[in-house]
């Protein structure tokens, strides 16, 4: 077995409206259950917003810290599951039914070292 | 084997063109690692050139080269078996593989059947719509065509060293994302790859 990092990527400013929103993290509750009844799911967790991220460097001994992501955009991580599956085109499938219950684009990237079944 | 004629060196690079595709598609099948496979079904072919001259041209080459690269692999998995997971591998290898001191040519047959099959699948792996389609089409040419880094980076107009991680990037990919080494299931991943597979052909 595999471990999958999806992650999510979504626009930065503020949420859909309620009306909007509810269906989708209902889909996404759903989705959820769905891998965690088939023994997939490790762990996922939500982000705050991009704004509310601090980046720490280290250079010379000196700490540098700076407001907001690492990575300037539109888009932003806003969160992220780890699963684990038996090959890529389980994990593609899963991201597959992921992006079409949020209509945002999923990462998929493998994570380093085998976990036993 | 006295009274077999001498081989020329054309005549191994014809089976080189021939049989290299279908020698690592079964080893990729056996090992479930392409660079473990290339790189015996490489040794397989140095060995036949040193060899075949003197012995002339083995009943089945193919079945020759299938079987010396295969007892390559064990070799080195073996030598490399610090880690428990190669163990693993080279016991899974010995369990499918034929009994030491089978004569080559014997097992031909089997190789035979299990050829088309193999080979579909390597391509299918190579063409999976996870990697670009230059890095499919790249992939499937140097696998299952035997083409040379060089010659495919010619091919794509590209200077060799950036083929060349191109094939790196595109293996590794197919090792750590764990692409299958399987026929798709899914229509969808079958649609998604034709499209190169086409372009391969």
């Amino acid at each position: 077995m595999t471990q999958y990092l999806l992650t999510v990527y979504q626009p930065d400013g503020d949420p859909p409206p309620p009306e909007v929103l509810d269906p989708i993290m209902a889909g996404v509750e759903a989705w959820g259950s769905d891998l965690k009844a088939a023994g997939s799911w490790v762990f996922s967790a939500g982000l705050h917003p991009a704004s509310t991220a601090t980046v720490v460097r280290v250079s010379g001994g000196e700490t540098l810290t700076t407001d907001g992501p690492f990575t300037e955009g539109k888009e932003h991580v806003g969160g992220f599951t780890i699963l684990r599956l038996p090959d890529l085109d389980a994990a593609l499938e899963s991201a597959r039914k992921l992006a079409d219950v949020t209509h945002l684009p999923i990462e998929v990237r493998p994570l380093q070292g085998e976990v036993r079944d | 084997m006295p009274g077999r004629p001498a081989v020329s060196g054309p005549e191994i690079e014809g089976v080189f063109r021939r049989e290299y595709g279908r020698a690592v598609a079964v080893l990729v099948r056996h090992l479930g690692d392409i660079d473990v496979a290339e790189e015996a079904v490489q040794d397989a072919f140095a060995a036949a050139v040193q060899r075949w001259p003197a012995t002339g041209l083995p009943p089945s080459p193919a079945g020759w080269i299938i079987t010396t690269a295969r007892n390559r692999a064990i070799d080195r998995l073996r030598r490399e078996a610090s880690r428990e997971d190669r163990q693993a591998q080279a016991a899974l290898l010995h369990a499918r593989g034929e009994p030491a001191g089978t004569d080559p040519a014997e097992e031909s047959p089997a190789e035979e059947s299990a050829v088309h099959d193999d080979r579909l699948r390597l391509i299918f792996t190579c063409c999976h719509p996870a990697l670009a389609t230059q890095s499919q089409v790249a992939l499937t040419l140097r696998l299952l065509g035997g083409l040379s880094t060089a010659e495919i980076a010619r091919a794509f107009l590209v200077p060799e060293p950036t083929m060349a991680q191109r094939l790196v990037r595109a293996k590794g990919k197919i090792r750590d994302a764990r692409i299958p080494t399987a026929f798709p299931v899914k229509p969808n991943c079958l649609t998604g790859s034709v499209p190169s597979l086409r372009s391969c052909t």
